[in-house]
């Protein structure tokens, strides 16, 4: 008897959740023009929350970064949306001009926030989110402390609602797609050897803080994109302090911790969560935060894994594989 | 009755298993040498008695009473202290400060700072320096001397030679004998077979977990302890645990 | 000169800074947990005290007789209860534990007490000062709570280095696991630093909301940031770091506050930023090996 050793990455599973993906993107795109502005609405919410809850994942599920400061990027996309608007670009390309500037910018951020670790690297991006709101706020063309709207858009309600869709279509496949695409290669194994063990992964030879720094600017594009969708949507920001507000933060946990974090389908699975408890509860008061405060804590004790670590551990599913499996195949001889 | 009594006990890592259906005892006053190769599964052993580790299976009985599922803090407080691998001591304590940890147990004994820095005087010279700033040697003394504090009926010595000098080794093994004087008993892990043999009053010798030799020294020719301890002249061990012919 | 007037409010203020981020400190020192629920925790101290006075119709002071041991006793029990269980898991583990709790304290309290300020009164205490000289005044209250910060640091470095538990926590903080083979139980000795850490920042707690003249449930979210920058300041694992951390962002908000109203915050977060990017280790910290 002998037996055959091959390392691969569920090439059935993968194929299976390309075609998957592939047949809804085409769905998705075209919904605006199927169904009920209404709904395309809601979902432009449900896309940028799956773009959020991914971005947080990817800091924190695969280079073990806790970040509580993402709505620095979130508020610069969105003001970004303004800036570039008001100098002739369309709201939608400023939105995606802002996301790379703000990716940029993330970069000279990353060497002050990578001063620190663990929990007072966390404090420190929210620290670092604060000063860039109080930065804001003092520029009167932004609006200072009282928000703004959006001085060029589309004005025909119907095609504006349809603009707004795809952009947030795009931005959340961006998001996903970068993520599984990341994961996958060989960038990915590294990131999660950091995640691990940063010591260890540096004595392998590991650049760690290039790779974290890459993460973190991703993260930074992916939170700004995310950002200039919820301006855009809303025509304009009510107010600064909550775009820049840290209860972003707090839902891009929630969803990450109770959807499944170090996963590409978890954040998935958090974020619908999320939408839907925010859709039929937050109505009635803040109660549902407590609750969604409380399932955090019970997640992290008692279902590290969240809802999709639990189903992809037991009975081994998965959609969009990024992890390699080890499979024996015997071979039997004659003796 | 036995001080310590240990039956079958198996401790491991995961999958691994370190230590296999171990059976020995110690008598009050007895020096234990356990002796084996690296990786034979001597500290495993330690760190089970004391508790610092879980047993898989197996029991262990300290004065009587029945210990395998209590944790490791109270094993201590019963009256067993590891010096372990390493010595391990509190670095941002003092030496006096960490032999103040050492008395946390308030057992009853004749060991208290004045007759420690008698035993050691080495110890009372350095009682204000840091602890990270001991040579090797030093670190040992004080990390014995910390044990000690707790007055424990039997201690636990692990490798307690490495990575010291050899002068400095024989005046540790020098103060044995004092260390002795009240009664107390000793398990001595070493590498270093000679010393180890010419100090136990019985042996045991571990080889891939398993024990394969036990007793006085004087029963064993030379050449039969080394054999134990390299896994020589027995049929290749694995195999014979496999039922492999 | 109104600047020497804004420098020793600053310092005062300081002191305040300085109580607050004491529990941080230990907290981290001695578990190595940033409790990210520290300010709102503050302000759970502020709306127990609230409750208190609401009950009994005592003065402000003697709440803290009740509040301070009935948080430190909290403290205890929520390390022993969860965050022990949350160590076990894994480094970040605690950080989201402490997280949930930051989400559920101030919800709960904005539906418990609507989100208007409830008073803390400090009575004559609140505008009384002493006159220094033409320029300079110190405000009664302020320096009451800069001597009561320096008391309780004094206490809580004497209690680290003499005592038994104070040995235990620095030797929990080195080995927690050797500590146990001393015959220590080194859940207490976390449990014990947890609730000393809960009992002074309830103090710090009540001592905000007496300045600002109450409490509001999302108070906590600013006074958390104030703590750590403190704590980063000063320098990790030095107590008079804290101190000194405190005064440095008392002194930058008060004097950046004579320039706008505005400028307190942004102030405070440039001098902290800045203290990261020039010297990380912090003003009297241990350099940290990367």
């Amino acid at each position: 008897m002998s037996a055959t050793v091959q390392v691969e990455r569920s090439p059935k599973k993968a194929a299976f959740g390309g075609i998957l993906a592939a047949i809804l993107f085409v769905a998705l795109a075209i919904a605006p023009k199927v169904l009920d502005p209404a709904i395309t609405t809601e979902w432009v919410k449900l896309f940028y929350l799956i773009t959020l809850a991914s971005m947080w994942n990817l800091l924190a599920g695969y280079a073990g970064m806790i970040s509580v400061g993402q709505q620095a990027f979130i508020g610069l996309g969105a003001y970004g949306v303004f800036v570039f608007n008001d100098h002739g670009f369309s709201a939608y390309e400023s939105g995606i001009i802002a996301s790379v500037i703000v990716g940029v910018l993330a970069i000279p951020i990353s060497f002050l926030a990578f001063r620190l670790r663990g929990g007072y690297f966390a404090i420190g991006t929210w620290v670092i989110a604060e000063t860039i709101r109080l930065i804001i706020i003092r520029f009167p063309s932004l609006g200072s402390g009282k928000g703004r709207t959006i001085a060029n858009y589309t004005k025909d309600p119907a095609l504006r609602n349809t603009y707004t869709y795809w952009l947030a279509l795009g931005v959340v496949i961006f998001a996903l797609a970068s993520c599984f695409t990341l994961l996958r290669s060989r960038f990915g194994l590294a990131l999660q050897s950091i995640r691990d063990n940063e010591v260890a992964a540096n004595s392998l030879g590991i650049k760690v803080d290039f790779a974290k720094r890459v993460v973190y600017v991703i993260g930074a594009v992916g939170c700004a994109a995310a950002g200039s969708v919820i301006c855009i949507q809303s025509i304009g920001v009510a107010s600064p302090d909550s775009i820049f507000g840290v209860s972003y933060s707090a839902f891009m946990i929630f969803m990450v911790l109770i959807g499944g974090i170090g996963t590409v389908e978890g954040p998935v699975v958090g974020a619908l969560l999320y939408f839907f408890v925010d859709k039929y509860f937050s109505q009635s008061g803040l109660w549902y935060l407590v609750f969604l405060g409380a399932m955090a804590i019970i997640a992290t004790l008692f279902a590290p894994k969240g809802i999709w670590g639990e189903i992809n551990a037991r009975w081994n599913i998965s959609l969009f594989p990024v992890s390699y499996q080890v499979k024996t195949k015997n071979v039997q001889h004659d003796s | 009755m036995p001080l310590l009594d240990v039956k079958a006990l198996s401790a491991g890592y995961g999958d691994l298993v370190a230590i296999s259906e171990i059976s020995f005892s110690v008598e009050k006053g007895e020096l234990l040498a356990l002796i084996g190769a690296n990786g034979a599964g001597k500290s495993t052993l330690l760190k089970t008695i004391v508790g610092s580790m879980s047993s898989t299976s197996g029991s262990i009985i300290f004065k009587g009473k029945e210990i395998t599922s209590e944790p490791d803090y109270k094993r201590v407080k019963d009256g067993i202290s590891l010096v372990p691998e390493g010595r391990r001591l509190f670095p941002s304590l003092t030496v006096e400060e960490n032999l103040l940890v050492g008395a946390a147990t308030d057992r009853r004994g004749p060991w208290n700072l004045q007759a420690i820095f008698k035993l050691l005087p080495i110890v009372e010279k350095l009682k204000d320096r840091n602890a990270a700033r001991l040579s090797g040697g030093e670190q040992q003394a004080v990390a014995i001397a910390r044990s000690l504090m707790s007055n424990p009926d039997l201690i636990l010595l692990d490798e307690i030679s490495l990575g010291l000098a050899p002068v400095v080794v024989e005046q540790i093994y020098a103060a044995l004998p004092d260390i002795r004087k009240e009664g107390l008993s000793i398990i001595l892990v070493e590498q270093d077979l000679k010393r180890t043999l010419k100090v136990a009053d019985k042996i045991s010798c571990l080889l891939e977990g398993h024990l394969v030799l036990q007793g006085k020294p004087s029963e064993f020719s030379h050449k039969q302890i080394t054999d134990a301890y390299f896994g020589h002249s027995l049929p290749s061990f694995s195999d014979s645990v496999m039922g492999v012919k | 000169m109104i600047l020497l007037n804004s420098i020793s409010q600053g310092i005062l203020l300081g002191g305040l800074f300085a109580l607050s981020a004491v529990g941080l400190s230990l907290a981290f020192g001695v578990l190595r947990i940033v409790n990210l629920a520290h300010g709102d925790l503050m302000t759970l101290g502020g709306y127990l005290a609230f409750i208190t006075i609401q009950h009994t119709g005592m003065s402000t002071w003697y709440t803290f007789l009740i509040v301070v041991p009935a948080m430190g006793i909290i403290g205890y029990f929520i390390q022993r209860i969860l965050l022990q269980r949350a160590l076990r898991m894994g480094e970040l583990a605690p950080l989201m534990v402490t997280f949930g709790i930051s989400i559920i304290i101030p919800n709960s309290l904005v539906q418990l007490f609507t989100n208007n300020t409830q008073q803390l009164p400090v009575g004559a205490l609140a505008t009384s000062s002493i006159q220094v000289n033409n320029q300079i005044s110190i405000g009664t209250f302020p320096l009451i709570t800069l001597g009561i910060s320096i008391v309780l640091i004094v206490a809580l470095q004497q209690y680290l280095s003499r005592t038994k538990m104070g040995r235990y926590m620095r030797a929990a903080a080195d080995d927690s696991e050797v500590l146990r083979l001393m015959g220590v139980d080194h859940r207490k000795v976390y449990g014990i630093a947890m609730g000393i850490a809960f009992a002074t920042l309830a103090m710090a707690g009540i001592l905000f909301g007496m300045r600002q003249g109450g409490v509001t449930p999302y108070d906590g979210s600013l006074t958390v940031l104030f703590a750590f920058e403190t704590v980063i300041i000063g320098g990790l694992g030095s107590l008079w770091g804290t101190l000194l951390g405190g005064i440095v962002l008392g002194i930058a908000q008060t004097v950046a506050g004579q320039f706008s109203p505005e400028l307190p915050l942004l102030a405070g977060h440039l001098v902290f930023l800045g203290v990261l990017a020039f010297r990380p280790s912090g003003l009297l910290g241990k350099p940290v090996l990367r």
